[in-house]
């Protein structure tokens, strides 16, 4: 691509001429002094973005970043320590609960001295003719 | 502490917890960070928490910083993506931060040498903060930090070509907002 004169003096600035362009924008400068001048005006524009630039915080950055790392760290260990007390107290919860049901499954099965699963529940075995058979032979007209 | 320590050196320690450590790197590298932000940002309070989180991440990611590239090229990316969005932050509340008109630069006051040259910076400062953030990006990166053009390309993840060319145009932007002030 044929780059115009004002694009190559701003790249000339980069370093990223090719041996012809160089070699034109040179020529190029030596013909014209309304261009020399416009190679100072950009050489000054970048002079005075690179040396205008705070190159600073607030004082004491360094101790406000300390700071704010430790109070982070602290923050987060206040929360791990909430984070553990929840585990241990819901472990609590977990193991009492665990325990009345091993207790009731047990109950279950010394009540009925059934040690099947469902005897374990409580649940009642039941056959199917049983269930059919049951003895609710009540009418419409009986319900009425 | 840390003058005479190499950055790898005081990493490592950091790594191990030595907060002395971390600390000598956040004051040898505050001024390129703050060159960074403060060039995308303004010279605001919000340019100083972006600095601070600048570092934090930098604490937060020591344990897998392997030092694959320079330290300071991984504190100006940081520094670089938390400062866009920043930006993309401002522009979403439509903060007037930057949108203040130029000609309100000759408010500042006028007392000697010292106070002329902090209004130029001021001048100069907000004229990069009119520009558009890609723009901001790669002039902050190249003029402010002096980065070269391959590694504003490496940090900012675009093509070279698309450096040289938003770095065309912002120059010559600048030098349109300028020309008033510092003639032409």
């Amino acid at each position: 691509m044929k780059k115009n004169i004002s694009e190559l003096l701003y790249l000339s600035f980069d370093g990223q001429l090719t041996e012809d362009e160089q070699q034109w924008l040179k020529e190029a400068l030596e013909q014209s002094a309304q261009l020399r001048q416009e190679k100072e005006r950009i050489a000054a524009l970048r002079g005075s973005i690179s040396s205008g630039a705070p190159k600073s915080f607030r004082p004491f950055f360094a101790e406000r970043v300390m700071r704010a790392i430790t109070t982070a760290r602290e923050a987060k260990s206040g929360l791990q320590r909430f984070s553990e007390s929840l585990q241990l107290a819901f472990r609590r919860v977990a193991l009492v609960g665990a325990t009345v049901i091993l207790l009731l499954l047990a109950f279950n099965i010394v009540r009925t001295g059934d040690v099947s699963f469902a005897g374990a529940l409580g649940i009642p075995q039941e056959t199917l003719v049983e269930v059919l058979e049951s003895p609710f032979d009540a009418t419409v007209e009986d319900l009425l | 502490m840390g003058d005479h320590l190499t950055d790898e050196n005081l990493v490592r320690r950091a790594q191990e917890g030595d907060h002395e450590a971390f600390q000598a790197l956040v004051r040898r590298y505050e001024s390129l960070v703050a060159g960074t932000v403060i060039g995308m940002l303004g010279n605001c309070p919000e340019a100083d928490d972006v600095g601070q989180e600048t570092f934090i991440r930098l604490y937060r990611s020591l344990k897998n910083f392997r030092g694959e590239s320079k330290l300071g090229t991984y504190l100006t990316r940081i520094a670089i993506n938390l400062s866009l969005n920043e930006l993309k932050r401002r522009k979403r509340r439509k903060s007037l931060f930057f949108q203040k008109p130029i000609d309100e630069m000759h408010d500042l006051p006028d007392e000697g040498a010292d106070a002329e040259l902090d209004e130029d910076r001021e001048i100069v400062q907000q004229a990069i903060g009119r520009l558009e953030a890609k723009f901001r990006s790669v002039v902050v990166l190249r003029l402010i930090d002096g980065y070269s053009t391959e590694e504003t390309a490496r940090i900012l993840k675009i093509p070279i070509g698309t450096v040289l060319s938003r770095l065309s145009r912002a120059q010559k932007k600048l030098k349109e907002l300028l020309t008033p002030y510092f003639g032409a």
